[in-house]
Protein backbone atom coordinates (compact mmCIF):
# COMPACT_ATOMS: atom_id res chain seq x y z
CA UNK A 1 0.00 0.00 0.00
CA UNK A 2 1.58 3.40 -1.63
CA UNK A 3 1.42 6.20 1.63
CA UNK A 4 -0.48 9.28 0.36
CA UNK A 5 1.97 11.80 2.13
CA UNK A 6 4.60 11.85 5.26
CA UNK A 7 2.36 12.49 7.98
CA UNK A 8 -0.83 10.72 6.84
CA UNK A 9 0.07 7.89 8.42
CA UNK A 10 -2.76 6.26 10.12
CA UNK A 11 -2.08 5.08 14.17
CA UNK A 12 -2.90 1.10 12.69
CA UNK A 13 -0.36 1.75 10.03
CA UNK A 14 2.48 2.90 12.69
CA UNK A 15 1.68 0.39 15.11
CA UNK A 16 2.21 -2.41 12.18
CA UNK A 17 5.28 -0.87 10.81
CA UNK A 18 6.21 -1.01 14.26
CA UNK A 19 5.52 -4.37 14.95
CA UNK A 20 7.20 -5.52 11.56
CA UNK A 21 10.38 -3.97 12.82
CA UNK A 22 10.68 -1.61 9.91
CA UNK A 23 10.75 1.20 12.25
CA UNK A 24 13.95 -0.05 14.27
CA UNK A 25 15.95 2.84 13.87
CA UNK A 26 13.17 5.06 14.81
CA UNK A 27 12.78 3.14 17.81
CA UNK A 28 15.96 2.64 19.12
CA UNK A 29 16.38 6.74 18.80
CA UNK A 30 13.68 6.63 21.03
CA UNK A 31 14.15 5.00 23.56
CA UNK A 32 17.91 6.23 23.85
CA UNK A 33 16.80 10.03 23.92
CA UNK A 34 14.20 8.97 26.26
CA UNK A 35 11.50 11.36 23.45
CA UNK A 36 8.10 9.51 25.15
CA UNK A 37 9.35 10.70 28.79
CA UNK A 38 10.51 14.64 27.66
CA UNK A 39 7.00 14.83 25.71
CA UNK A 40 5.36 13.59 29.01
CA UNK A 41 7.23 15.88 30.91
CA UNK A 42 6.53 18.34 28.88
CA UNK A 43 2.53 18.06 29.35
CA UNK A 44 3.23 18.50 33.31
CA UNK A 45 5.23 21.58 32.55
CA UNK A 46 2.21 22.91 30.34
CA UNK A 47 -0.19 22.66 32.96
CA UNK A 48 2.29 24.33 35.65
CA UNK A 49 0.60 27.15 33.54
CA UNK A 50 -2.77 27.29 33.74
CA UNK A 51 -5.05 28.31 36.17
CA UNK A 52 -5.26 25.92 38.85
CA UNK A 53 -9.06 23.74 39.00
CA UNK A 54 -8.87 23.29 43.03
CA UNK A 55 -10.56 25.46 45.38
CA UNK A 56 -8.88 26.31 49.04
CA UNK A 57 -11.92 24.80 50.26
CA UNK A 58 -12.32 25.86 54.06
CA UNK A 59 -11.68 29.71 52.64
CA UNK A 60 -13.50 29.08 48.79
CA UNK A 61 -16.56 27.27 48.45
CA UNK A 62 -17.81 26.41 45.17
CA UNK A 63 -21.04 26.90 43.68
CA UNK A 64 -24.28 25.86 44.73
CA UNK A 65 -27.45 25.88 43.01
CA UNK A 66 -30.56 27.14 44.37
CA UNK A 67 -32.00 23.32 44.06
CA UNK A 68 -29.10 21.54 46.05
CA UNK A 69 -30.44 18.96 48.03
CA UNK A 70 -28.52 18.25 51.25
CA UNK A 71 -29.41 18.53 54.76
CA UNK A 72 -33.21 17.97 55.57
CA UNK A 73 -34.89 20.60 57.63
CA UNK A 74 -38.50 20.92 58.81
CA UNK A 75 -39.88 24.81 58.29
CA UNK A 76 -42.56 26.48 60.14
CA UNK A 77 -44.92 29.39 59.12
CA UNK A 78 -44.20 32.97 59.72
CA UNK A 79 -46.58 32.91 63.00
CA UNK A 80 -43.90 30.04 64.49
CA UNK A 81 -46.45 27.27 63.62
CA UNK A 82 -44.72 24.36 62.20
CA UNK A 83 -45.93 22.99 58.63
CA UNK A 84 -45.92 19.65 58.76
CA UNK A 85 -49.54 18.07 59.25
CA UNK A 86 -48.32 14.79 59.29
CA UNK A 87 -49.87 13.64 56.46
CA UNK A 88 -47.38 10.75 55.89
CA UNK A 89 -46.71 11.76 52.09
CA UNK A 90 -43.00 12.21 52.10
CA UNK A 91 -42.55 8.57 54.66
CA UNK A 92 -44.25 6.93 51.35
CA UNK A 93 -42.53 8.40 48.65
CA UNK A 94 -39.28 7.64 50.40
CA UNK A 95 -37.56 4.86 48.56
CA UNK A 96 -34.98 4.45 51.08
CA UNK A 97 -37.76 4.23 53.78
CA UNK A 98 -35.47 6.56 55.78
CA UNK A 99 -38.65 8.33 57.02
CA UNK A 100 -40.75 7.26 60.34
CA UNK A 101 -43.68 9.65 61.30
CA UNK A 102 -45.83 9.03 63.65
CA UNK A 103 -48.86 11.66 64.87
CA UNK A 104 -52.06 12.11 66.91
CA UNK A 105 -54.29 15.20 67.04
CA UNK A 106 -52.77 17.91 69.49
CA UNK A 107 -54.79 19.47 72.33
CA UNK A 108 -56.15 22.27 70.76
CA UNK A 109 -57.44 19.44 67.54
CA UNK A 110 -55.19 19.69 64.85
CA UNK A 111 -52.87 16.91 63.08
CA UNK A 112 -49.21 16.65 64.37
CA UNK A 113 -46.91 14.66 64.34
CA UNK A 114 -44.95 13.14 67.20
CA UNK A 115 -42.06 11.59 65.90
CA UNK A 116 -40.66 12.72 62.86
CA UNK A 117 -37.48 10.75 62.55
CA UNK A 118 -35.37 10.87 59.30
CA UNK A 119 -32.46 8.20 59.73
CA UNK A 120 -29.54 10.13 57.55
CA UNK A 121 -27.32 7.57 56.96
CA UNK A 122 -30.01 5.77 54.86
CA UNK A 123 -31.62 9.04 53.02
CA UNK A 124 -30.29 8.99 49.26
CA UNK A 125 -30.67 12.88 49.00
CA UNK A 126 -32.97 12.23 46.12
CA UNK A 127 -35.27 14.89 47.22
CA UNK A 128 -38.62 13.14 46.61
CA UNK A 129 -39.79 14.09 50.16
CA UNK A 130 -39.60 17.78 49.47
CA UNK A 131 -41.54 17.21 46.08
CA UNK A 132 -44.04 15.12 47.54
CA UNK A 133 -44.92 17.58 50.87
CA UNK A 134 -47.82 20.02 50.14
CA UNK A 135 -47.55 22.58 52.93
CA UNK A 136 -43.45 22.83 52.24
CA UNK A 137 -42.83 21.38 55.55
CA UNK A 138 -39.94 18.88 54.74
CA UNK A 139 -37.11 20.39 52.41
CA UNK A 140 -33.86 19.75 51.77
CA UNK A 141 -31.60 22.86 53.06
CA UNK A 142 -28.31 23.69 50.91
CA UNK A 143 -26.23 22.70 53.97
CA UNK A 144 -24.08 19.86 53.68
CA UNK A 145 -21.43 20.47 55.94
CA UNK A 146 -23.11 18.17 58.64
CA UNK A 147 -20.33 15.38 58.66
CA UNK A 148 -20.74 13.34 61.76
CA UNK A 149 -18.06 11.19 63.79
CA UNK A 150 -20.38 8.59 65.06
CA UNK A 151 -23.32 7.24 63.12
CA UNK A 152 -26.00 7.86 65.90
CA UNK A 153 -25.38 11.56 64.90
CA UNK A 154 -26.79 10.99 61.65
CA UNK A 155 -30.25 9.80 63.43
CA UNK A 156 -32.19 12.92 63.03
CA UNK A 157 -35.10 13.25 65.12
CA UNK A 158 -38.22 16.06 64.88
CA UNK A 159 -36.57 18.52 67.50
CA UNK A 160 -33.55 18.93 65.46
CA UNK A 161 -34.94 18.84 62.03
CA UNK A 162 -36.82 21.54 63.43
CA UNK A 163 -33.74 23.45 64.57
CA UNK A 164 -32.31 22.97 61.44
CA UNK A 165 -35.02 25.01 59.92
CA UNK A 166 -35.05 27.57 62.63
CA UNK A 167 -31.64 28.04 61.73
CA UNK A 168 -31.63 27.67 57.81
CA UNK A 169 -34.70 29.48 57.44
CA UNK A 170 -33.69 32.63 54.97
CA UNK A 171 -31.64 30.81 53.06
CA UNK A 172 -34.25 27.83 52.48
CA UNK A 173 -37.11 30.37 52.05
CA UNK A 174 -34.75 32.29 49.12
CA UNK A 175 -34.05 29.21 47.37
CA UNK A 176 -37.65 28.23 46.65
CA UNK A 177 -38.47 31.74 45.95
CA UNK A 178 -35.19 31.40 43.43
CA UNK A 179 -36.27 28.12 41.91
CA UNK A 180 -39.82 28.84 41.80
CA UNK A 181 -40.28 30.32 37.86
CA UNK A 182 -38.88 26.67 37.25
CA UNK A 183 -41.90 24.75 38.69
CA UNK B 1 -3.89 32.53 68.98
CA UNK B 2 0.16 32.23 69.21
CA UNK B 3 2.88 32.74 66.46
CA UNK B 4 3.66 29.32 66.80
CA UNK B 5 0.36 27.57 66.09
CA UNK B 6 -0.52 30.20 63.03
CA UNK B 7 2.81 28.73 61.67
CA UNK B 8 2.64 25.21 62.41
CA UNK B 9 -1.10 24.35 62.14
CA UNK B 10 -3.88 25.05 59.61
CA UNK B 11 -7.03 24.65 61.63
CA UNK B 12 -6.81 26.73 64.53
CA UNK B 13 -6.65 29.92 62.74
CA UNK B 14 -6.17 31.62 59.05
CA UNK B 15 -2.76 30.25 57.63
CA UNK B 16 -0.47 32.86 56.44
CA UNK B 17 -0.73 32.28 52.73
CA UNK B 18 -4.67 32.79 53.04
CA UNK B 19 -3.97 36.12 55.17
CA UNK B 20 -1.33 37.02 52.39
CA UNK B 21 -3.52 36.46 49.56
CA UNK B 22 -6.24 38.53 50.97
CA UNK B 23 -3.98 41.54 51.64
CA UNK B 24 -2.22 41.36 48.37
CA UNK B 25 -5.27 40.67 46.01
CA UNK B 26 -8.72 40.80 48.48
CA UNK B 27 -10.89 43.35 48.35
CA UNK B 28 -12.76 43.58 51.78
CA UNK B 29 -16.65 42.63 51.28
CA UNK B 30 -18.18 42.48 54.97
CA UNK B 31 -17.90 40.84 58.25
CA UNK B 32 -20.49 38.79 60.05
CA UNK B 33 -21.73 38.11 63.36
CA UNK B 34 -19.29 35.74 64.19
CA UNK B 35 -15.99 38.50 63.14
CA UNK B 36 -15.50 36.22 59.72
CA UNK B 37 -13.95 38.61 57.18
CA UNK B 38 -15.16 38.01 53.53
CA UNK B 39 -12.78 38.91 50.62
CA UNK B 40 -13.90 39.36 46.87
CA UNK B 41 -10.42 38.72 44.62
CA UNK B 42 -10.19 42.19 42.93
CA UNK B 43 -9.26 40.08 39.18
CA UNK B 44 -11.64 37.30 39.31
CA UNK B 45 -14.63 35.84 40.40
CA UNK B 46 -13.18 34.34 43.42
CA UNK B 47 -14.79 34.92 46.81
CA UNK B 48 -12.99 33.77 50.18
CA UNK B 49 -13.49 34.28 53.87
CA UNK B 50 -11.06 34.55 56.68
CA UNK B 51 -12.49 32.88 60.07
CA UNK B 52 -11.74 34.44 63.06
CA UNK B 53 -10.50 31.48 65.02
CA UNK B 54 -10.95 27.70 64.21
CA UNK B 55 -10.73 27.23 60.21
CA UNK B 56 -14.09 25.31 59.90
CA UNK B 57 -16.34 25.87 56.83
CA UNK B 58 -19.52 25.21 58.83
CA UNK B 59 -18.70 28.40 60.85
CA UNK B 60 -20.32 29.93 57.98
CA UNK B 61 -23.82 31.60 58.73
CA UNK B 62 -25.85 31.00 55.71
CA UNK B 63 -26.51 34.36 54.38
CA UNK B 64 -23.08 34.72 53.45
CA UNK B 65 -22.75 30.75 52.52
CA UNK B 66 -24.97 32.10 49.81
CA UNK B 67 -22.49 34.29 49.13
CA UNK B 68 -19.51 32.71 49.45
CA UNK B 69 -20.95 29.67 47.28
CA UNK B 70 -22.07 32.25 44.90
CA UNK B 71 -25.77 31.14 45.06
CA UNK B 72 -26.14 35.25 45.38
CA UNK B 73 -24.33 37.83 43.71
CA UNK B 74 -25.46 40.50 46.23
CA UNK B 75 -23.76 41.26 49.66
CA UNK B 76 -26.08 39.60 52.38
CA UNK B 77 -27.17 42.89 54.73
CA UNK B 78 -28.95 43.23 57.71
CA UNK B 79 -32.30 40.12 57.75
CA UNK B 80 -35.30 40.52 59.01
CA UNK B 81 -35.73 37.63 61.72
CA UNK B 82 -38.68 35.75 63.02
CA UNK B 83 -38.43 35.72 66.97
CA UNK B 84 -38.85 31.48 66.48
CA UNK B 85 -35.65 31.60 64.34
CA UNK B 86 -32.21 30.59 65.58
CA UNK B 87 -28.77 31.84 65.47
CA UNK B 88 -26.19 29.49 63.19
CA UNK B 89 -24.64 26.87 64.91
CA UNK B 90 -21.37 25.33 63.22
CA UNK B 91 -21.07 21.63 63.28
CA UNK B 92 -20.69 20.29 66.68
CA UNK B 93 -19.50 17.09 65.93
CA UNK B 94 -16.73 15.77 68.02
CA UNK B 95 -17.36 17.67 71.05
CA UNK B 96 -19.77 17.42 74.09
CA UNK B 97 -22.71 19.65 72.34
CA UNK B 98 -22.81 17.19 69.58
CA UNK B 99 -26.64 16.17 68.48
CA UNK B 100 -27.60 12.90 70.21
CA UNK B 101 -30.86 11.51 69.24
CA UNK B 102 -32.78 10.45 72.39
CA UNK B 103 -32.21 6.93 73.71
CA UNK B 104 -28.20 7.32 72.68
CA UNK B 105 -25.50 6.22 75.71
CA UNK B 106 -24.25 9.29 75.53
CA UNK B 107 -27.46 11.26 76.14
CA UNK B 108 -29.91 11.77 78.76
CA UNK B 109 -33.68 10.14 78.24
CA UNK B 110 -35.02 7.38 76.52
CA UNK B 111 -36.17 6.62 72.78
CA UNK B 112 -39.68 7.15 72.73
CA UNK B 113 -41.05 3.64 71.72
CA UNK B 114 -43.38 3.34 68.86
CA UNK B 115 -46.95 3.70 69.08
CA UNK B 116 -48.32 0.59 67.18
CA UNK B 117 -48.76 1.25 63.74
CA UNK B 118 -45.56 -0.39 63.41
CA UNK B 119 -44.67 -4.14 63.76
CA UNK B 120 -40.81 -4.34 64.64
CA UNK B 121 -39.14 -6.77 62.71
CA UNK B 122 -37.66 -9.50 65.56
CA UNK B 123 -34.58 -11.16 64.69
CA UNK B 124 -34.67 -15.19 64.25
Amino acid sequence: MRQSGAGARSAPEVAAKAASGAGFLERSVRSLFLTELLSGLAVTFRYMWKKPATLNYPYEKGPLSPRFRGEHALRRYPNGEERCIACKLCEAICPAQAITIEAEPRDDGSRRTTRYDIDMTKCIYCGLCAEACPVDAIVEGPNFEFAAESREELLYNKEKLLANGDRWEHRIAANLERDAPYR
Amino acid sequence: MGLLTSIFTWWSEPTFAARFLAWRRGEPVGTDQFGNRYFRDRRSDRRWVLYNGEVEGSRVPPEWNAWLQHTVEEVPGPVHRHPWQLEHEPNRTGSPAAYRPPGSLLAEGRRAAATGDYEPWQPG
